[in-house]
């Protein structure tokens, strides 16, 4: 049977390495490449379901075209591309390329999906969005202070004598990292874990912090404060490579422990503890997740939870540092994120960056000059996905015309007027990097597309000569036709590099360069050369004190107020985002959505396990059974993220489009809501 | 040493990559719920810690299916020391899940048959591993080496003493107290009882069963009346139709009727074949003696013994199903009933009233350690059916049909307080258990 090495495109932390067996036609067994260190154990159970998600029945083959009746029809591409490019024409004749909204989600990652741009330069420009919905201050808040995203390989975790898991629960969201830290506490590390529930990752740990949600800067500033009463600073290190101590120190001392504790609801010798470990228990490496900076506080709590690493000395080593994003295989690209999605300093003439991601529905609806016309969507679920999912819906609906490129009839393709099927990361080849391992991988065709099912790349090519693009200029942009030719397209972007195609045929490339130990050079690429806690930038970037600061986020929990409980929207295991859950065997695990309740919130509202709950505030709400969680802070209500509207739990009905502090992330998790009997 | 599963409960996330592992390598991406990850403690009890298991069919030494099942559809590899079930064999009386601990045998209600782990027999032959151990993503399950009694002193909750001789070696957490957490007020919180798996077994289900193990005792009794009273005996018509009758709504509640000859083929090991057997010469031999004008002398003698042999074969099915507690004689078994049920038909008042005392025991023994499960009323219809069938006024007709209701309450008792130990069982009772501690 042939197997070829392949890896998987979702966006997660793992991107692993994979070898798939093809029978037939069809793809019959998925497993690990031992040669990718950072997963050499073989995918998760989503990696394993691409069996059923490959051929299911629910997967769209054909273009679907609305009918006048509002119901879907299947097409021939012919007709589908026929009533796009009408529309288009018209829409660029009549307001302007700039009135067609072009928006790209994360679902498959990729070299070829820069081709999508490309071809709406073509076309004349569109108007497309900056920001992201998922780690902008996160990789803000780093690159103010480190300079770059960059981190120690994966597996020298198990070199750290502390692991602080702040926010991350790798058990369900990064499983193959797990390892690593039971590698580590076998060799005698401490694993404390901060997060308002007791995770997965938590019943491993030998320390839960279950703090109030949004106030990791409090804690971070409190750390500090101790670490510098305590005289656990690295003297010699701050001197050396640091900018802003004295600053910080004056920061940090209006943050004593009794104080934090009130502001962090936990209790002050907690503070003290965890102070005590990161001051002494050394190499420490902190590890952040995504969830804690998703609050409008969040990214300068990441530059004072960054300062605890610096003040210490415990970057640039073995077993230490912050390993938040590894982008050292982001070499395909001039500049590497959060810079990369961030509005150009002198305005596009032809593509106009007006949108924020964290506010689509709101900025969408507001957009003139031209106003937005006509959307193509593609690797997203917005509907759902981005915060306020009212508004997205109602700009979506507002538009004239809707075309959504997608395996699935998904909430967002469910609005479209015309749905055209999309390719799986099996039916065309491309070349993924990682955020957290250091391989660039070969994304091997593996199987052909189902006969009515196009890449994106063909998409563009039929569709720009319909719109009488040349074909000279389609041919310079878009790779193709055929794989052979996109090996071809994608051998020459390797080539500068020094790696082939053969070469990842056989297997995941470590990046050229890569630092198995990130900053082993103290060279930090800040404005200062210094790890930078204060950063000029911050002020005249964001408007943000020049040093890691504390404010509560903008919207919090009442507990007299109408809304006076937190909703968190935690991943779980199942899913990426909104993918995966509509497979029978995702179903089987979690076949519907509920809300967790400690059972003294759930006892104090009448509410008992299995009861009809209503999750609410002003922008949405959301029926559902309720669930007794002993883990989980009293205060807080939790629902888990990618649910569709179609599953009755999507919980961006209740979650506000907003910025974050830094970065031009979205700021999900400032989000209060009430639980009543339904 | 053969091959064995080895699960590390510390390394376990329970991601359950290892379920869609199976389903890939046997059933082209579909469940094919052989293996399961169990949660202890998934409310996040604040005294206990949480933790999973991953456990399929763990190809045992001593396979209590093997034995139990009376087809002879289950047979082990010996190449890889996998037991292995042939569905073609299989007539679908899900004897089988109630004697595994494991809980692995499945009822495929599509096929009508049993369908369980194969160990990927073909694939570790081949020198491979099974589907499972070689996509756990954590390393939690492996493939290793048997280890015998590993399991005897396991404490991991849902785990217990087989004495099947597993092919399951369980590495048990590093810590057993819950993570320390800076959550205040949560001490002394109440239990929050892990909520019991769905019943297996119970009247509800099992009805047909109920009625053949009450009726057969009875006509036992009844036959054996004929031998004391003649004039209190059955005719051979009034005997076979009900037995014959019993035998028939048992049979066309199994998964695949067609294959009920199947039965008699494992008398070696499997009571259930005895039972079969026994039940089908009893009423053969009563119906002989019965019809026959003049039959041979030892005939009657002769069919009364195999009928008390039917209700030991009776007894002996549910002796081997897998218990959570030690198992105790329970009032309505099949031969205290049968002897009972005797003594008031041919009015023996030295059999029924020992046996009317043992029954009256072992009713409020349950009662008492919480194990009644008729309600209120239906547990006083019972004990006064117990009374009445020995008490002296009555005449014998009415005895005889009180001791018959009592006995049918009696029996659906015997149903609904046996249910098969399974992990998913034993590990909500260690939760409810220790929790409560």
């Amino acid at each position: 049977m042939p197997q070829l090495v392949t890896a998987c495109p979702r966006n997660c932390y793992s991107t692993c390495s994979l070898l798939v067996t093809v029978e037939g036609g069809r793809l019959v067994a998925v497993e690990g490449l031992a040669s990718n260190r950072a997963t050499p154990e073989g995918p998760c159970l989503k990696g394993l379901a691409y069996v059923e998600r490959t051929h299911s029945p629910q997967r769209l083959t054909r273009p679907l075209a609305r009918r006048a009746d509002g119901s879907f029809a299947p097409v021939a591409w012919d007709e589908a591309l026929g009533r796009i490019a009408d529309e288009l024409q018209a829409a660029r004749a009549e307001q302007g390329p700039q009135s067609v909204l072009y928006y790209s989600g994360s679902g498959t990652k990729g070299l070829l999906n820069a081709c999508g741009l490309a071809f709406w330069r073509l076309f004349g420009g569109c108007t497309t969005t900056y920001g992201d919905l998922c780690w902008p201050a996160g990789l803000e808040a780093t690159r103010l202070t480190l300079g770059d995203n960059v981190h120690n390989a994966p597996w020298d975790l198990e070199n750290a004598r502390l692991i602080v898991l702040w926010g991350k629960n790798p058990a369900e969201t990064n499983v193959h990292q797990m390892p690593h830290v039971l590698r580590a506490q076998e060799r005698g590390a401490t694993v404390v874990v901060i997060d308002p529930r007791r995770t997965e990752t938590a019943e491993r740990a030998d320390l839960l912090v279950q703090l109030r949600p949004g106030s990791d800067g409090a804690l971070a500033l409190g750390l500090g404060h101790v670490l510098v009463r305590d005289g656990l600073v690295d003297r010699e290190f701050v001197a050396a490579h640091v900018k802003g101590f004295d600053g910080w120190a004056e920061r940090v001392a209006e943050f004593a422990p009794q104080r934090v504790a009130e502001l962090c609801g936990v209790p002050a010798a907690a503070v003290e503890r965890l102070a005590g470990l990161i001051g002494r228990e050394h190499p420490c490496t902190i590890v952040p997740g995504f969830g804690l900076q998703r609050f409008t506080n969040s990214g300068q709590a990441l530059r004072a939870m960054l300062a605890l690493l610096a003040v210490t000395g415990q970057l640039g080593k073995p077993g230490a540092g912050w390993m938040y994003a590894n982008l050292q295989t982001q070499v395909f690209s001039p500049v590497r994120d959060p810079l990369d999605f961030y509005p150009p300093e002198t305005p596009d003439p032809q593509v106009r960056v007006a949108i924020s991601t964290a506010r689509l529905g709101r900025d969408m609806l507001a957009t003139s000059g031209p106003p937005l016309r006509v959307a193509w969507v593609e690797r997203g679920n917005p509907i759902p996905q981005n915060p306020e999912t009212g508004k997205v819906l109602e700009a979506f609906r507002r538009l004239r015309f809707r075309v959504v490129v997608d395996e699935l009839l998904t909430d967002t393709a469910r609005e479209a007027d015309v749905v055209l099927p999309a390719k799986s990361f099996l039916e065309q080849s491309d070349v993924i990097g990682a955020y957290w391992h250091p391989y660039v991988q070969l994304r091997q065709k593996a199987l052909d597309p189902p006969p009515e099912v196009r890449p994106e790349t063909e998409i563009y090519r039929a569709l720009g000569r319909r719109l009488g693009i040349d074909e000279g200029a389609l041919a310079a942009a878009l790779p193709g036709p055929g794989d052979e030719a996109v090996q071809a397209w994608l051998a020459e972007r390797l080539q500068p590099l020094g790696l082939s195609l053969d070469r990842l045929r056989e297997g995941p490339a470590l990046v050229p360069g890569h630092q198995e130990v990130a900053f082993a050079d103290r060279r930090f690429p800040t404005p200062s050369g210094r790890i930078e806690l204060w950063s000029d930038e911050a002020r005249a970037r964001w408007g943000q004190d020049e040093l890691p600061s504390w404010r509560e986020p903008e919207e919090r929990p009442d507990p007299a107020g109408p809304h006076p409980l937190h909703l968190l929207t935690p991943n779980t295991k199942n899913r990426i985002h909104s993918q995966f859950g509509n497979l029978d065997v995702i179903r089987r695990m979690a076949p519907a959505p509920f809300v967790a309740l400690h059972p003294a919130d759930a006892r104090a509202r009448g509410l008992g396990e299995g009861d009809a709950a209503r999750v609410f505030n002003a922008r949405g709400d959301l029926r559902l059974p309720v669930r007794l969680d002993w883990g989980l802070r009293p205060g807080c209500a939790c629902i888990t993220n990618g649910w569709w509207l179609s599953e009755g739990g999507a919980v961006n009905l209740l979650s506000q489009g907003r910025e974050t502090d830094l970065g031009f992330g979205a700021a999900f998790h400032d989000n209060a809501v009430q639980v009543e009997r339904a | 040493m053969p091959a064995a599963f080895v699960f590390a409960v510390d390394k376990c996330t329970g991601c359950e990559a290892c379920r869609v592992a199976c389903g890939n390598a046997n059933a082209g991406g579909r469940d094919t719920g052989w293996r399961q990850v169990l949660t202890f403690n998934p409310a996040r009890h604040p005294a206990l810690p949480s933790q999973h298991l991953s456990l399929a069919c763990q190809h045992c030494d001593t396979p209590a299916c093997l034995r139990a099942c009376p087809t002879r559809a289950y047979r082990r590899d010996a190449a890889t020391g996998a037991v292995l079930l042939d569905p073609s064999r299989c007539m679908g009386c899900r004897y089988c899940s109630w004697v595994c601990p494991f809980d692995a045998p499945r009822f495929d209600e599509q096929a009508g048959v049993m369908s369980k782990c194969t160990f990927c027999s073909e694939r570790l032959a081949a020198g491979g591993q099974p589907a499972c151990t070689q996509a756990c993503p954590t390393g939690a399950l492996s493939l290793g080496e048997r280890a015998p009694d590993t399991l005897e002193a396991m404490t991991t909750p849902g785990l217990a003493p087989t004495g099947l001789g597993p092919a399951l070696v369980v590495l048990p957490a590093r810590r057993v107290k819950p993570v320390e957490t800076t959550l205040a007020g949560q001490a002394g919180t109440a239990p929050v009882p892990q909520p019991l798996p769905a019943r297996k077994m119970g009247f509800g289900r099992e009805w047909p069963l109920t009625l053949l193990t009450t009726v057969l005792p009875a006509l036992v009794a009844w036959f054996g009346t004929g031998l004391l009273r003649p004039e209190r005996g059955p005719s051979a018509l009034e005997l076979l139709l009900p037995g014959l009758g019993a035998l028939l709504l048992s049979a066309l509640h199994l998964g695949r009727p067609a294959r009920a000859w199947r039965a008699f083929l494992n008398l070696g090991t499997s009571w259930l074949s005895r039972e079969a057997l026994l039940a089908t010469a009893f009423l053969g031999f009563a119906g002989l003696s019965l019809a026959w004008p003049s039959p041979p002398r030892l005939l009657a003698p002769f069919t009364l013994a195999v009928g008390f042999g039917l209700c030991v074969a009776i007894d002996g099915v549910y002796w081997t199903v897998a218990r959570l507690e030690p198992r105790r004689a329970h009032g309505a078994e099949a031969v205290p009933t049968a002897a009972f049920l005797l003594g008031v038909m041919a009015g023996q008042p030295w059999l029924t009233i020992p046996l009317a005392a043992f029954k009256a025991a072992r009713f409020v023994a349950r009662w008492e350690r919480g194990r009644h499960v008729l309600p209120p009323r239906g547990g006083s219809v019972r004990l006064l059916c117990l009374v009445g069938s020995v008490a002296p006024g009555l005449q014998w007709p009415t005895q005889v049909l009180l001791a018959l209701i009592g006995e049918g309450l009696d029996r659906v008792a015997f149903y609904e307080n046996l249910e098969p130990s399974t992990p998913a069982r034993r590990m909500a009772e260690d939760a409810r258990r220790l929790s409560a501690a």
